[in-house]
């Protein structure tokens, strides 16, 4: 054997064995539950793992605007259809990608709801690569679990216990309003989208396609976030690729924003108020899609209306606190 | 030599002069020495030191002040 | 105004950060590949044309500073050659009475063409970088004096690296001036020097004569340099993100919101910005180097081991070495041993002595050298403070130094022994920690109070545990970061001390067998990517010297 092949022999050998080093760590520090104190980040969105298989109809995906404006214990109480929050602040589509491959492996919703805010929100190259290693090796999303590592993570057994109330909805009474403007009065031109944008978007609705899942995508009220501009584009994807695309900016009749009481930080995001108004429109949308029957006598749904009940209580006492 | 070795006893007492061979790269002088050093061996040998003669090839030791001292005196 | 986006204009700056995956595994290992495809003779070229896609990446259209820079390179240095020439063959027949005065002609003329050279590329810095600063200022005194004029503070875009460029051109023409090299007709040569892509974000500060030759003759890559290469950049690696990275928003929350915490904790702050200061810029010119050296180019080190100073002069010896020695011998030097200089160093020598006399004219050139400094630095007043601060303790260690050795000499302590050294070592330490306070706070007047914050709350309140819990608190950080940082400090620092006692950890490691060095490496890397500060819950952080 020549001296350079060799050399390359050793790069090969010294490689593999740094993949197979990789690997095992990635089966150590892979969570194997959900609870907060095994160092999950995103605790209220990853509590979809520890709900009962096959019971979710609809999953959310998106940033902060879809937590705050989708309530789904509102959408069950009205029409019985099980839908959950996947958002997280400042989400990416590539970790959005991320949740749907986790959320299906327990999951099989009818309908995934994409919240557009973040098609705008670049994915550089440098996260794109990230992605893309922490899909071969989870140990590089996982890593920072070194400080809770336990012994009972040795072994691969998975048992999720958390589940979240709220399911995944971020709830806040805080009023902080602004004056209503004509912030989506028409505009030509678009709002750009970078290409690796494209690229994850593409991907969520093969994957979507694959799975037999209705894609739509959902513009939450925003005053601050969204514009006509934004709409165009979002509005040409939809037609160029055949997703449906529902803007709740554009709907001011059908879903009555008052920036004045219904924003929690002068018009960045709806708070409990607004999130009323629009869970009451989204879930008789999901309705009328025919695609759900309820499920409140379904005793395998029989937490949702405990969970539903605490909610209310919670809310209860916040407006007899507050006297309003 | 030995009257370069005086001179630089005379500004920073303390060093081995005579066996030191790192004298800037060993941190031991620093460049407010070198410029007491400089006016001292333009003085004592009549000669012009300019600034791209201030390397430390040239004054990491004694011998190399000498011979830096010669070259600049034949010119 | 803003990069166009053409092309690919300024589409990657993340990668003025050496440790950004695009950089690494993308960039570097398209560059190693397509060199090794290349043919030997056109390996020069490909580095040229890396260096360029390079740069266009990161800063688009402004690549024509650079471009600018080389060109002015060229002719300045042909154009000084030429003079040169000329003066040589003039005086081969002059008559020997006018000799001394031809050449002085002829030197005059050089310095003007030297002094145009000067102002262009400094204006240009001065012009970019530094019209805020200016145009700020003067509204503040015309508001000051109540003159109802206010200019417009511009915002102009950076070129990358254009600090560092500037002066690495500008050392190009003084080197050609003095004679240290001959000019260079050979503009592809000029180019890579000056745009060779790991040093262009910040440095090493090259000459000429240390690294043209070598990028021209670039050749295969040898399997040594490439393994010591990557290695050296793994260790920068560590030193970065798991080190400085997790340090960023402990240091960030201090100085941000240093009203809310006593001043123990400012003092730790301005701790922990030095190490985080240190642990990246050291790693990021590992990074640097270790690439360079997989092409088989030696880079000239910008640190060694600084915190082993034992005074303020040393350290600046040690740390930014390449900075320090730019400064050194071309504005240092030229300016005590200019003409007018030299007279004044003799005048006062016959005033005030031996000791005391040069230091007059040295302390001119050291105020210009650190007034340089600190504005280079940055366009702030606390940056001309920082060089301020630090030309006094120079200059005052070398004015106290022979009453120091006296008192030493009285009281038969040995300047040599071990604890004597440590005391300077753990005061010059102490010294530049306090420097880099300033250096790091948000202007100068912050600078001043948390300075002040921690000088009156540190007695009562040294160990300020409570306002640690809660710095680490808010920083979403626990007491285990700190052991970590602590754990991979005393590694490091085991590396710098070998590396201090001549000892090469990489030389050693190659003598040993194949199974220990792969477990060292396996280590390494597993450990960088446990512990770095990266992904979910970090942010990324640009190298802090990028920004020039």
């Amino acid at each position: 054997m020549t001296d350079t092949m060799k050399k390359v022999l050793k790069c090969v050998l010294f490689i593999a064995g740094l993949a197979a080093i990789l690997f095992v760590l990635s089966l150590v520090f892979f969570p194997k539950n959900n609870e907060k104190k095994d160092g999950i980040i995103d605790v209220a969105a990853n509590a979809i793992l520890g709900e009962p298989e096959n019971t979710i109809d609809v999953l959310i995906i998106g940033d902060s605007e879809s937590i705050n404006a989708i309530n789904p214990l509102r959408i069950w109480e009205q029409h019985g259809i099980a839908s959950y929050c996947c958002g997280t602040s400042l989400q990416l589509l590539s970790y959005s990608e991320y949740f749907l491959h986790q959320a299906f492996k327990s999951q099989s919703p009818k309908i995934v709801i994409l919240e557009t805010n973040e098609i705008f929100r670049e994915v550089t190259l440098d996260d794109l690569l990230l992605h893309q290693l922490e899909m071969v090796f989870p140990v590089f999303s996982f890593h920072s679990r070194w400080k809770v590592l336990s012994f009972r993570d040795i072994s691969p057994v998975i048992n999720y216990t958390h589940v979240d109330v709220e399911k995944g909805y971020y709830f806040s009474t805080v009023v902080s309003g602004t004056d209503d403007s004509d912030y989506m009065k028409e505009m030509p031109g678009e709002e750009p989208i970078p290409s690796i944008n494209m690229f994850y978007l593409r991907k969520i609705r093969s994957f979507c396609k694959e799975k037999g899942t209705r894609l739509i995508l959902v513009s939450t009220p925003s005053i601050v976030n969204w514009d006509h501009m934004k709409h165009n584009s979002i509005q040409r994807i939809s037609e160029e690729e055949g997703i449906e695309f529902i803007d709740m900016n554009l709907l001011r009749k059908e879903i009555p924003i008052n920036w004045k009481t219904d924003t929690r930080d002068r018009g960045d995001h709806v708070n409990y108020y607004g999130a009323e108004k629009v869970s009451a429109y989204l879930g008789k949308y999901l309705s009328e899609t025919g695609l759900f029957k309820s499920h409140r006598s379904d005793p395998a749904y029989s937490q949702w209306d405990v969970h539903l009940k605490e909610f209310n209580e919670r809310t209860e006492q916040f407006n007899s606190e507050s006297g309003s | 030599m030995s009257k370069i070795v005086s001179i630089l006893e005379d500004i920073k007492p303390g060093i081995d002069y005579e066996n030191c061979k790192d004298l800037i790269d060993g941190h031991h002088l620093d460049s407010l020495s070198i410029i007491s050093l400089i006016a001292e061996l333009e003085d004592e040998f009549d000669i012009t030191i300019p600034a791209v003669e201030i390397v430390p090839g040239n004054f990491n030791s004694v011998e190399q002040m000498a011979a830096m001292v010669e070259r600049l005196q034949e010119e | 105004m803003q990069l166009s986006g053409f092309l690919g204009a300024g589409s990657a700056m993340s990668m003025t950060s050496f440790f950004t995956l695009t950089f690494f595994m993308v960039f570097v290992p398209l560059c190693v590949i397509s060199y090794t495809l290349v043919p030997n003779k056109l390996k020069k070229y490909q580095l040229l044309l890396a260096s360029y896609i390079f740069y266009w990446l990161v800063s688009g259209e402004l690549i024509i500073y650079l471009l600018l820079s080389t060109v002015s390179m060229l002719c300045f240095g042909l154009w000084l050659d030429r003079v040169q020439t000329k003066m040589k063959s003039t005086l081969s027949v002059t008559p020997k009475e006018e000799k001394k005065e031809t050449k002085k002609r002829y030197i005059k003329k050089q310095r003007l063409i030297v002094l145009l050279a000067v102002f262009l590329h400094i204006g240009i810095l001065l012009f970019l970088k530094y019209s805020a600063f200016f145009t700020s200022n003067v509204n503040i005194l015309f508001a000051f004096f109540k003159i109802p004029v206010a200019l417009t503070v511009p915002k102009y875009l950076l070129p990358i690296g254009i600090s560092f460029f500037t002066l690495q051109a500008m050392s190009y023409i003084f080197d050609v001036y003095h004679g240290v090299i001959k000019a260079d007709r050979n503009i592809g040569r000029l180019a890579l020097f000056l745009g060779f892509f790991p040093q262009i974000v910040e440095g090493p500060i090259c000459r000429y004569s240390q690294t043209a030759e070598q990028l021209w003759n670039a050749g295969p890559i040898k399997y040594e340099n490439l393994t010591f290469g990557i290695q050296r950049y793994l260790f920068g690696m560590l030193k970065k993100l798991v080190i400085a990275d997790r340090l960023s928003p402990i240091v960030i929350e201090i100085f941000d919101k240093y009203n809310e915490f006593s001043g123990g904790i400012i003092a730790l702050g301005a701790v922990f910005y030095t190490i985080q200061l240190y642990m990246d810029f050291s790693g990021s010119m590992d990074a640097v180097i270790g690439i360079a050296q997989i092409f088989g180019i030696r880079m000239p080190e910008n640190f060694e081991r600084p915190f082993f100073s034992r005074s303020i002069s040393e350290f600046w010896k040690r740390w930014h070495i390449t900075l320090g020695a730019w400064l050194k011998d071309y504005i240092f030097y030229p300016i005590v041993t200019a003409g007018k200089m030299k007279k004044l160093t003799a005048a006062a020598r016959k005033k005030i002595g031996n000791h005391f006399g040069p230091l007059l004219a040295g302390s001119i050139a050291l105020f210009c050298v650190w007034f340089c400094n600190g504005l280079w630095h940055g366009s702030a007043w606390n940056f001309i403070f920082f060089g301020m601060y630090h030309f006094v303790l120079i200059l005052s260690g070398n004015a106290i130094a022979p009453a120091v050795n006296s008192i030493n000499h009285h009281l038969h302590i040995n300047a040599d022994s071990f604890w004597y050294r440590l005391m300077q070592m753990v005061r010059t330490s102490v010294l530049v920690v306090i420097g880099e306070l300033f250096f790091r706070a948000n202007g100068l007047r912050n600078g001043f109070l948390m300075f002040g914050k921690m000088v009156t709350g540190l007695v009562p309140n040294l160990f300020d545990r409570q306002g640690l819990i809660n710095v680490l608190i808010r920083t979403g950080r626990n007491s285990l970061d700190l052991i970590i940082v602590a754990v991979t400090l005393v590694a490091v620092f085991a590396v710098s001390i070998l590396n201090e006692k001549g000892i090469s950890v990489r030389d050693e490691l190659a003598k040993r067998k194949i199974l220990i060095r792969w477990a060292v490496f396996y280590l390494l890397i597993v450990y960088i990517v446990i512990f770095g500060a990266y992904g979910a819950g970090y942010k990324p952080i640009d190298p802090l010297y990028a920004q020039f």
